[in-house]
């Protein structure tokens, strides 16, 4: 067994190589920077305490993936109650509503068009939010998806149709 | 055409591996001939469209310096899963951490115990002495309930064997108390003790006087002792 001062060292080496990837996938779940940079914080806090459970025949990248997301889909499931309970409290939620502005013909083809797609999926529920970004934005598959959110893939199918329909309704709605 | 129910979670699920081929076909069918069905396709497919450049977005994130100072102050921190080298042995200071909070409380109850004991003790001195100065000793031996609390007193004190400047104190003012007025009783102690007699604690004990209390001091307790007829703290024979 090594010194744990030893274990600290790699384990630096370790989140200095790994975080701007972890960080790129928060980035793309959450859309939100400060959410984000706490999601790769907690992950690699969970890297270090369950690091034994790392299987080394395994990319270290899929096993940080699994946990990222995991975090992630923690972090909206929070953001969701804390939501919920804001409103039950009579208060403003701090979700910006998108705003439909200019030809959407030509949006689509914009970089503004996903943001605000990716928008609309914040008023999703959780599980139906987590899996149209992994499937639509993440690009996992199927089974992928399954495994990440701890669903069967029939189930993916239900959520995900549930999902990009209440996305599309809502981007037609704001089109007029 | 007739919108099919059956058909629309078919139509958004559109992206490859998704469907299966007879799925697939079917959908294909069905927009031939359905015109709101072709236009949500077509919206989908470009909703799928303008989604692609994210899943390229971020890709190179800088590391982040604070984010990596703050999970490695978390790391560095002692933790029983962390930094214990035979992997969540530290139970010793989960132990503490538990019977931290239990021993002050007991500690805290001891005091207020042994404070309470104390106040007591002094309140029952406080009677004997009033008593023996207004009573003397041969009322006292007519009243057995008062002399019990007496002896109580007594039992109060440190036993004989372990005299001091402070139980002599007490002592020597249960001595003028039982000799009353005319201080009779107290030229007798001094005549039958008489270093003992001139030891007086309130202006400090020196080491002659202190050999004084642990000789004459110690036999005079133990005299007192019998004269009360003192047998154990929660008892007293009757005289």
């Amino acid at each position: 067994m090594k010194e744990p001062e030893t274990n600290s060292a790699n384990f630096e080496r370790l989140l200095r190589t790994h975080q701007p990837f972890a960080l790129a996938v928060a980035l793309r779940i959450l859309r939100n920077r400060t959410g984000a940079l706490e999601v790769v914080q907690d992950s690699f806090i969970r890297v270090w305490k369950n690091f034994e459970r790392y299987d080394p025949q395994k990319p270290f990248t899929t096993w940080l993936y699994t946990i990222v997301v995991r975090c992630c889909y923690d972090r909206i499931k929070m953001e969701r109650r804390r939501t919920a309970l804001h409103r039950l409290m009579g208060g403003d939620t701090d979700d910006p509503e998108p705003q439909a502005d200019g030809n959407p013909a030509t949006e689509f083809e914009s970089k503004e068009a996903a943001e605000r797609i990716v928008s609309l999926a914040r008023r999703l529920p959780p599980k139906q939010r987590m899996v149209f970004l992994l499937r639509d934005v993440e690009d996992c598959s199927m089974e992928k998806v399954a495994e990440l959110v701890g669903i069967s893939v029939n189930s993916v199918k239900v959520n995900l149709f549930y999902a990009r329909r209440a996305i599309r309704i809502a981007y037609e709605a704001l089109e007029g | 055409m007739k919108r099919d129910d059956h058909i629309d979670p078919l139509l958004h699920l559109y992206r490859a591996g998704e469907l299966s081929a007879a799925e697939q076909a079917r959908v294909e069918e069905h927009v031939k001939n359905c015109v709101r069905c072709a236009e949500i396709q077509q919206r989908l497919l470009r909703m799928d469209v303008s989604l692609a450049p994210m899943r390229v977005a971020h890709t190179e994130e800088r590391a982040d310096e604070s984010l990596i100072a703050a999970v490695m102050q978390d790391v560095r921190k002692p933790s029983r899963l962390v930094d214990s080298p035979a992997g969540g042995e530290d139970w010793l200071g989960a132990l503490l951490g538990w019977a931290r909070p239990s021993f002050a409380a007991f500690a805290l109850g001891l005091a207020l115990l042994l404070a309470y004991q104390q106040s007591r003790d002094a309140m029952k001195l406080a009677k004997l002495e009033q008593h023996l100065h207004t009573r003397g000793v041969a009322e006292l031996a007519r009243r057995p309930a008062e002399l019990s609390s007496a002896g109580e007193a007594l039992a109060s004190l440190p036993r004989a064997a372990a005299i001091g400047s402070e139980s002599y104190g007490l002592l020597r003012s249960l001595v003028r108390g039982i000799g009353g007025t005319d201080d009779s009783f107290f030229k007798r102690f001094a005549s039958r003790y008489p270093n003992l007699a001139r030891v007086n604690p309130d202006d400090g004990i020196d080491e002659r006087e202190q050999l004084i209390l642990n000789t004459e001091g110690r036999a005079f307790a133990r005299e007192l002792e019998q004269l009360f007829q003192y047998q154990s703290p929660t008892g007293v024979r009757q005289p």
